[in-house]
């Protein structure tokens, strides 16, 4: 495994951080944090150059050109535009190309960068300029959260396979073993039930609703379980309001009503062979603001903890609620409660 | 017959304003009118209201619509012994007092829902950390 050509931290900070063309990525490297998600990402020039240029399992070196001042270790030239030079290291083990160096281009001495690299690197050896501890930790980070994405996307996949054999079971019911993670207590068994209850009533759109009921058994890694009731819960309806918690058998059940519509939709998604290739997104909040007890608003956006709103909603304040419409029950309990009604 | 929990439909327009009424004769800022105005409200805008006393009996499918969960739902709560309910006849009976514990249970489980929602970045961002092998430490100071 691998990633496009990317800089090391030593080089974003003490050659590119200037001029960087983003400054919150500038103040997070001169905070010595990395800049982005991806460091690939890094608004320069001279990044973006070598993430093309030295791509990921890329064996050919055909176009590539050494700085043949420097015998050992292997560095390559980076150029891009009249001003901007680096030099790039080779993995040998991972084939992992990294930016390791970067300067401009003095006028009228086209070389001068590599000139000053090479007379460094053999005075001093290449030590300082090698990938570090920290830029592989930051490598094995980003890779993990690639499989990460990979993992989610076979969750929902599961889903849809369990939703789908739900609908034509008699009883409305299926269950799944979910895809594990490489991590321990990673095992665990996703069961859904369906229930049509015409009590239930009809959706804004007249669709029949029905009701969604699914449990995660056996996970034991309470962090990846979060992980995974987010993914499986948005792979199905990914609004926070459709969401509830029924607590049954020590288990905290989800329930959620769901148009009959998105039910079919996923089923035919299934029967066409139309399965997720990209991991669900987070679980979104409404667009409506709550009333909320001012004494518990603070603390709560504080810690990230959650919220009783007048009407009964249950959650964390992540937005910022100006400009929002008030729920329609909030308005209505505020109004009641004020007298004014 | 109990009637604890409401329907829109089962409440008529004349009913209704006999309500307004009521409320209106009430002094202002009254607990009982509020309570009264707040039922009115959902009433109007077709949602469920609940007018009942502590220790009322309520039939399962009342019950669904008070804990806004299905009928089959509430079967399996009584059937799991969540909560208590007892035979009036064939009929399942629920005390509102039970229905209400169970509901104060589950906003514990309502709470936790909602910062799972809500700290999903984070809880992803240490699941990666730890398939990684990067220590918190690390990880924090290079803000991972």
């Amino acid at each position: 495994m691998g990633t496009a050509g990317r800089p090391t931290l030593r080089c974003l900070r003490e050659d590119l951080a200037g001029s960087v063309q983003d400054t919150y990525q500038q103040g997070r490297i001169r905070a010595g944090k990395v800049p982005c998600a991806a460091l690939t990402d890094t608004k320069h020039p001279l990044v973006d150059w070598v993430a093309h240029q030295f791509e990921v399992g890329d064996d050919a070196d055909i176009s590539r050109t050494g700085i043949s001042a420097i015998k050992h270790p292997k560095f390559y030239k980076a150029r891009t535009g009249k001003r901007w030079r680096g030099a790039v290291y080779v993995d040998p083990a991972t084939g992992q190309a990294w930016l390791v160096a970067a300067g401009y281009r003095r006028e009228g001495e086209p070389d001068d960068f590599y000139t000053q690299f090479a007379a460094d690197v053999n005075a001093n050896g290449a030590d300082r300029y090698l990938p570090s501890e920290d830029d592989l930790a930051v490598l094995r980070v980003e890779e993990a959260k690639a499989r990460l994405a990979d993992w989610k996307t076979d969750v929902a996949v599961a889903v849809f396979e369990t939703v789908a054999e739900a609908i034509e079971s008699p009883e409305g019911k299926a269950s799944v073993m979910l895809p594990g993670l490489d991590i321990e207590g990673n095992v665990g068994q996703l069961s859904l039930e369906l229930t049509s209850d015409p009590d239930l009533g009809v959706d804004e759109q007249g669709d029949t609703l029905v009701e969604v009921d699914i449990a995660i058994h056996d996970w034991s890694d309470i962090e990846a379980e979060r992980l995974l009731t987010v993914t499986v819960c948005s792979a199905m309806a990914p609004s926070e309001d459709s969401w509830d918690a029924v607590p049954m058998h020590g288990l905290t059940h989800l329930i959620a009503q769901i148009p009959s519509a998105r039910l079919a939709d996923i089923r035919q998604s299934v029967a066409l062979g139309d399965l997720p290739t990209e991991p669900p997104g987070e679980v979104r909040q409404t667009d409506h603001s709550h009333f909320v007890a001012a004494r518990n608003i603070a603390r709560a956006t504080v810690n990230g903890e959650a919220v009783v709103a007048i009407c009964g909603a249950t959650f964390v304040p992540r937005r910022d609620p100006t400009g929002l419409d008030v729920c329609p029950t909030c308005t209505d309990i505020q109004r009641a409660a004020a007298g004014s009604d | 017959v109990s009637h604890g929990v409401l329907e829109g439909d089962q409440v008529s327009r004349d009913e209704l304003s006999i309500l307004d009424e009521t409320i209106a004769k009430l002094p202002a800022h009254s607990t009982l009118g509020q309570a009264l105005a707040s039922a009115r409200n959902s009433l109007c805008d077709g949602r469920p209201a609940v007018i009942s006393g502590f220790l009322e009996e309520v039939s399962p499918s009342q019950a669904a619509k008070y804990l806004g969960v299905s009928r089959p739902t509430v079967y399996k709560l009584i059937n799991s012994r969540e909560i208590p309910s007892h035979m009036a006849g064939s009929h399942h009976r629920i005390v509102m007092r039970d229905l209400v514990a169970y509901e104060a249970r589950r906003d514990v489980a309502r709470r936790e829902l909602a910062e799972t929602f809500a700290h999903a970045d984070a809880a992803e961002a240490s699941v990666a950390r730890r398939l990684a092998d990067v220590d918190p430490a690390t990880a924090e100071r290079l803000g991972l």
